[in-house]
């Protein structure tokens, strides 16, 4: 028997996007007994892989052990700890022991990197919050931000981690004001004094372009796709129709979004 | 005409419903946004919205020929420019 022939060349044509999330993400510590303590002990990430390795190359490159926790999904944590390296001179205020910061910087813009992990529930949140409570690094903050609910602490190292799990699922349309967003962000910044407003007012433009015509990508699960549930003029960018969405017609399956749709327009 | 867009996530559902509150406020879409306009300016009640930090600062997704001259704990409110 022979196998039929693909109907299309779609099969051999290699995807665009192929990568499988983080291999790993690696930082220098100048402490591995603490923050072995910090990944393997306290949060209970495996040891998954480490190096040896005696220095190489011309310069005076120190031995070194290079070592991996497991953070999920084959994802992977690394350190490198060089023996008889000092930590080079610089602020220590505030950051980490790869950055440091004076005093005077804002901690908005320390706070800015970070690792965030990602857990399915909110068992698991509080887990990790009780894991770090009990030990030497207790959670500093845990904030709900209406759409994730995360947990804050800093490692040994001053490296800030959270521990995050989402309250639900990203929409297919937030993968479109993503696009949008970053298009009108790349329009203001190669121009003159980007702003907040002059991104709003670029990308009201390229709402009115290309949201008309969005539609979720196929397979994707539409969680509140208003144009399907809309007549087809509803969706018109030119019109603007204060009756243009009748009551009833609102977004299919967006929760609390099909109220404000409805009775809004409604109204008028 | 005062004009700003909302993405539909029903975390932002309250946004458009507490501006249509004011009866010269028209809400349509635009794909899956909200766009609300009024001849005059939009006043949006935070409190009404029952929209915390994140959502309510980060609920603007456009702003057509307009302008924010007030984005507070207490309201939002956007004009012509």
């Amino acid at each position: 028997m022979t196998a039929p022939a693909p109907a299309t060349g779609a099969q051999t044509v290699p995807p665009v996007h192929r990568v499988k999330g983080v291999d790993h993400a690696a930082f220098p510590t100048f402490d591995p007994a603490g923050t072995v303590r910090f990944y393997r002990d306290v949060l209970r990430f495996p040891v998954v892989h480490s190096i040896c390795a005696a220095g190489w190359g011309p310069e005076k490159h120190p031995d070194f052990i290079h070592f991996f926790f497991d953070i999920g999904n084959d994802d992977r944590i690394a350190f490198f700890y060089y023996f008889g390296f000092e930590r080079p001179a610089g602020p220590d205020a505030k950051g980490d022991v790869y950055a440091g910061f004076d005093a005077d910087v804002p901690q908005f813009w320390v706070n800015s990197r970070h690792l965030a992990i990602h857990v399915d529930s909110e068992e698991d949140l509080l887990e990790y919050r009780r894991r770090l409570d009990e030990s030497a690094w207790p959670v500093e903050m845990q904030v709900m931000h209406e759409t994730i609910e995360s947990i804050y602490t800093h490692d040994p190292n001053g490296y800030m981690i959270e521990i995050t799990r989402a309250l639900r699922p990203v929409t297919p349309q937030e993968d479109l004001d993503a696009e949008l967003t970053i298009d009108a962000l790349i329009d203001v910044v190669t121009g003159e004094d980007p702003s907040m407003d002059k991104l709003l007012a670029r990308k009201a433009e390229l709402i009115v372009e290309r949201a008309p015509a969005w539609r979720p990508a196929a397979g994707v699960p539409a969680k509140a796709v208003l144009a399907e549930a809309l007549p087809a003029g509803a969706v018109a960018a030119d019109r603007v129709a204060p009756q243009a969405v009748p009551a009833g017609a609102a977004p299919a399956g967006a929760g609390a979004a099909q109220a404000p749709a409805a009775e809004g327009v409604a109204r008028a | 005409m005062s004009t700003l867009f909302v993405l539909d996530v029903p975390e932002n559902a309250t946004v458009p419903q507490v501006a249509a509150r004011d009866p010269r406020v028209s809400v349509e879409m635009v794909g899956p946004y909200f766009r609300i306009t009024s001849p005059d300016t939009i006043v949006i009640d935070r409190r009404a919205t029952g929209c915390r930090h994140a959502v309510w600062y980060s609920a603007v997704a456009g702003l057509a020929q307009s302008r924010v001259t007030q984005h507070d704990k207490d309201a939002l409110r956007v004009e012509a420019r």
